[in-house]
């Protein structure tokens, strides 16, 4: 098996004095779906957080494409439950921010911004303003901006739930394809939900977590082969066993 | 018309008392040993109207000077206060404490200081009067600026981090942008108040033969010296041309503008644009590309400054720099402290007696000004809470009204009591007035508009009305509207106090008893350091002391007991 994009050995968080995950331990190989799934509580968010550097781990070693992790991981990039758009920016502006940060030329990362819109199919957006979009545009528009940074991991933070049904179903669609979708470099995602059912849906393998502290359960492999059916038979299976774990 | 909040009201703390000791050793070190009386020669100003266009332009020069300043300390002051723990226990509390005080009563000591500063010129003046219109602005600009920067949702700020903003990118495309909404509405609040103290240091400086500062107000205020009431009311009709077309042209627009900048998508609170500027800029999409333009430069402009300022912060040199300036600071207070020892340890004079009995009088004609703002507010806004349209109808004309710094308005009514051969004591209450009836009306009348409608359908379903109506409806749901509007009625009366007691026209100076007139002759007819002193010391303490004892216990309890959202 290839060398693993990111690897977490023993990893604990406290928040003064109350842990919040305790001996996390787990990794991300290149080209598979992660999900991390687990109840409210479980420290989830947290961990993904620590892999995108923003949070740094209390005790154990994280470590990035073989390195050890100090900081804002640069191989990652987030998308979050809230979109986290900013209001006074244009679609474009906001994919593009990334980009803007680092001093590429306002011709050049538009065109890219613009490129990337057209994949996520909001090809005449560009010019619009987030509140000008519906939510499931608006978390387009977050997941072009995380792609925006080519990263070799997108984090995915509960992003399809703050979304109605219908709209979170064609997302996942969306993601899954993008994922292996030769116009885009990321091959990699971890996924935080708790949804069971999305979990099973979407990943390659599943970190089920338990609470109070947070800790791994089990991962467990969901080896039925793509493209998957919402509901179908052949998943009912894993579904029920991450129920069975998390309770 | 400053608008509070109740987390702005918890904020005080000992710190207050600090800052205010500050506040008066700077006077006392501006004011130093020997007495000072201001001259009262001078050049005569130029009254002919074909001057009106360069008289708007100085008093526009220093209104934008003034603006500026405080735009600049209010990005810095809010900043620091958002961003270093230090920052926000130093910078709170002053502010709160800056803006209670009555800023005319230091208007003197800040022209001593700034004619001191450039050896005598009358660029001196001219500063104070910038400086004056500054402490007029920058508080609650640098209120909003910290709200705005410690308000910024945590996924946005963490969406800027992951997305690598830093510097000015960051400055450009999250921090300055989250402040505009906050930002804009502030400084339109600020620029209308910077109006009432621009003419008002431009009639001190005329009214007291000091120095000439040409402008607007020393227009209307010299002509109405000489008697010359047409000219005053073309100086008049000026002045409001030019507040018109600066809300018209700058303020509506840019308050529109600034509606893209708010977080929430909700419609609830539409633009306050008047609809005709709106397709006026629809219509001229030359006009409204400029704009664009200008406001983007400006951004990328001011974003760069504030990234540079931010940079310099946190350089390890700036360390010791600032080190350094808190040094003198603290130099020049130690200083003013054995200064204040030396003033304050000589016998007092014989007139310190009267403070007392001024500080009483001067109270009680606040406390009239007061009762008769209420009368007339309260009744309107009442009216106005029926229904929501009439709000729509009523606003515009009054914040027209409003616009027009009241201060303006001096001379002219002075000459009115004086024709009339009226009791000097009804012109000091008139003018004591204009300084308190719109904070007032403004807060009733946003109450009235917060009214829910199913409150208001009760009311009406239940045929209440008058004063059934007031007492069960409008009175407790506008109570903590009343009572911010009241704190800031008062201010706005202290400030007015300096100037309505004891007036000067056609060469004479008529006074009436009251702490203004204290502190008028301490300042003019005997230049006597301990006096000002200990006048401004005490109107100080009574404000302070009136905000702790009465409208801050009485906001809170307000606030807890009449709300809408339970």
């Amino acid at each position: 098996m290839a060398e693993p994009l990111i690897s977490l050995r023993g990893v604990g968080k406290s928040y003064d004095g109350a842990e919040v995950l305790h001996e996390v331990s787990f990794d991300v190989h290149p080209g598979e779906i992660l999900a991390l799934v687990g109840p409210s509580g479980c420290g989830k968010s947290t961990l993904l957080r620590i892999i995108a550097g923003l949070v740094p781990a209390s005790s154990g070693e994280v470590s990035s494409e073989g390195r050890p992790l100090t900081g804002l991981n640069p191989a990652t990039a987030l998308v979050f439950q809230s979109f986290a758009l900013l209001p006074w920016l244009k679609a474009a502006e906001n994919v593009a921010l990334p980009l803007e940060a680092r001093g590429v030329p306002a011709v050049e990362r538009l065109r890219k911004a613009e490129h990337l819109l057209d994949l996520m199919g909001l090809r005449g957006h560009a010019r619009a303003y987030p509140r000008e979009l519906s939510g499931g545009m608006r978390q387009r528009v977050g997941v072009a901006r995380a792609l925006c940074q080519d990263p070799r991991v997108l984090l995915l933070d509960e992003p399809f739930s703050a979304l109605d049904v219908l709209t979170a179903q064609t997302l996942r669609d969306q993601v899954v394809d993008l994922l292996h979708d030769p116009a885009v470099a990321t091959r990699t995602a971890v996924l935080v939900t708790h949804s069971v059912e999305e979990a099973a849906y979407m990943a390659d393998r599943v970190v089920a977590l338990r609470s109070n502290p947070g800790r791994v359960a089990e991962v467990v492999a969901i080896d039925v082969p793509r493209p998957r059916r919402w509901g179908a038979p052949e998943l009912v299976p894993f579904v029920d066993r991450l129920y069975a774990l998390m309770t | 018309m400053r608008v509070w909040s109740a987390e702005r009201f918890r904020r005080a703390s000992a710190l207050d008392g600090l800052a205010l000791l500050a506040v008066v050793l700077v006077v006392l070190v501006v004011f130093l040993d020997e007495p000072h009386v201001l001259p009262r020669t001078s050049d005569t100003l130029d009254l002919s109207p074909w001057m009106l266009p360069l008289y708007a332009a100085y008093s526009l020069l220093r209104m934008l000077l003034a603006y500026a300043l405080s735009l600049g300390f209010a990005l810095g002051a809010g900043y620091w206060a958002s961003a270093s723990p230090l920052g926000r226990r130093l910078i709170l509390p002053a502010l709160d404490v800056l803006q209670a005080v009555p800023i005319l009563g230091f208007f003197p000591a800040a022209i001593f200081f700034f004619i001191r500063l450039f050896h005598g010129s009358a660029l001196g003046v001219e500063a104070a009067a910038v400086f004056l219109i500054f402490t007029s602005q920058a508080w609650n600009m640098a209120f909003s600026v910290y709200e705005s920067l410690t308000t910024i949702p945590d996924d946005l700020r963490t969406a800027a981090q992951v997305s690598g903003l830093s510097g000015v990118v960051l400055w450009r495309r999250l921090l300055l942008p989250a402040c505009v909404p906050r930002l804009v509405y502030n400084s339109m609040l600020s620029w209308a108040g910077g109006w009432y103290f621009l003419i008002a240091s431009e009639i001190i400086a005329v009214g007291r033969r000091a120095w000439v500062l040409p402008g607007l107000g020393s227009y209307i205020g010299e002509s109405i010296t000489l008697g010359r009431h047409g000219l005053a009311a073309a100086g008049l009709v000026s002045l409001v041309a030019v507040i018109v077309l600066l809300n018209v042209l700058v303020w509506s627009p840019l308050e529109s503008w600034s509606e893209r900048f708010r977080y929430e998508t909700s419609a609830a609170g539409e633009s306050a644009a008047p609809p005709f500027v709106r397709s006026l800029l629809r219509r001229a999409p030359l006009l409204r590309g400029a704009l664009a333009r200008i406001g983007r430069r400006l951004g990328g402009a001011l974003g760069s400054v504030a990234a540079t300022l931010g940079q310099a912060l946190s350089h390890a040199w700036i360390r010791p720099l600032l080190v350094l300036v808190a040094l003198a600071a603290v130099g020049a207070l130690g200083y003013g402290a054995v200064q204040a020892a030396e003033v304050l340890l000589r016998p007092l004079p014989a007139e310190a007696a009267q403070i007392p009995a001024a500080l009483l009088l001067s109270f009680l004609r606040l406390l009239l000004a007061y009762a008769i703002s209420l009368a007339w507010t309260i009744p309107l806004a009442a009216w106005v809470s029926r229904s929501a349209r009439r709000a729509g109808r009523l606003m515009p004309v009054v914040q027209v009204l409003a616009s027009v710094p009241a201060t303006a308005f001096f001379p002219v009514l002075v000459a009115v009591v004086l024709a009339l051969g009226l009791d000097l004591n009804v012109s000091a209450v008139a003018l004591v007035l204009t300084g308190m009836q719109w904070y007032l009306l403004f807060n009733l009348v946003a109450a009235a508009q917060a009214i829910p409608e199913d409150v208001r359908e009760l009311a009406r379903a239940t045929g209440a009305s008058g004063f059934f109506y007031l007492r069960r409806f409008f009175l407790p749901a506008a109570l903590p509207s009343l009572i911010t509007g009241s704190l800031t009625a008062w201010g706005g009366g202290w400030n007015a106090l300096v100037l309505s007691e004891s007036v000067t026209a056609a060469g004479r100076t008529w006074s009436v008893k009251g702490i203004g007139t204290l502190l008028d002759q301490a300042t003019y007819v005997k230049g006597d350091l301990q006096m000002i002193t200990l006048v401004i010391v005490s109107m100080v303490a009574a404000v302070l002391l009136l905000n702790r004892a009465v409208w801050r216990p009485l906001y809170a309890w307000a606030s807890v007991r009449y709300r809408f959202d339970g």
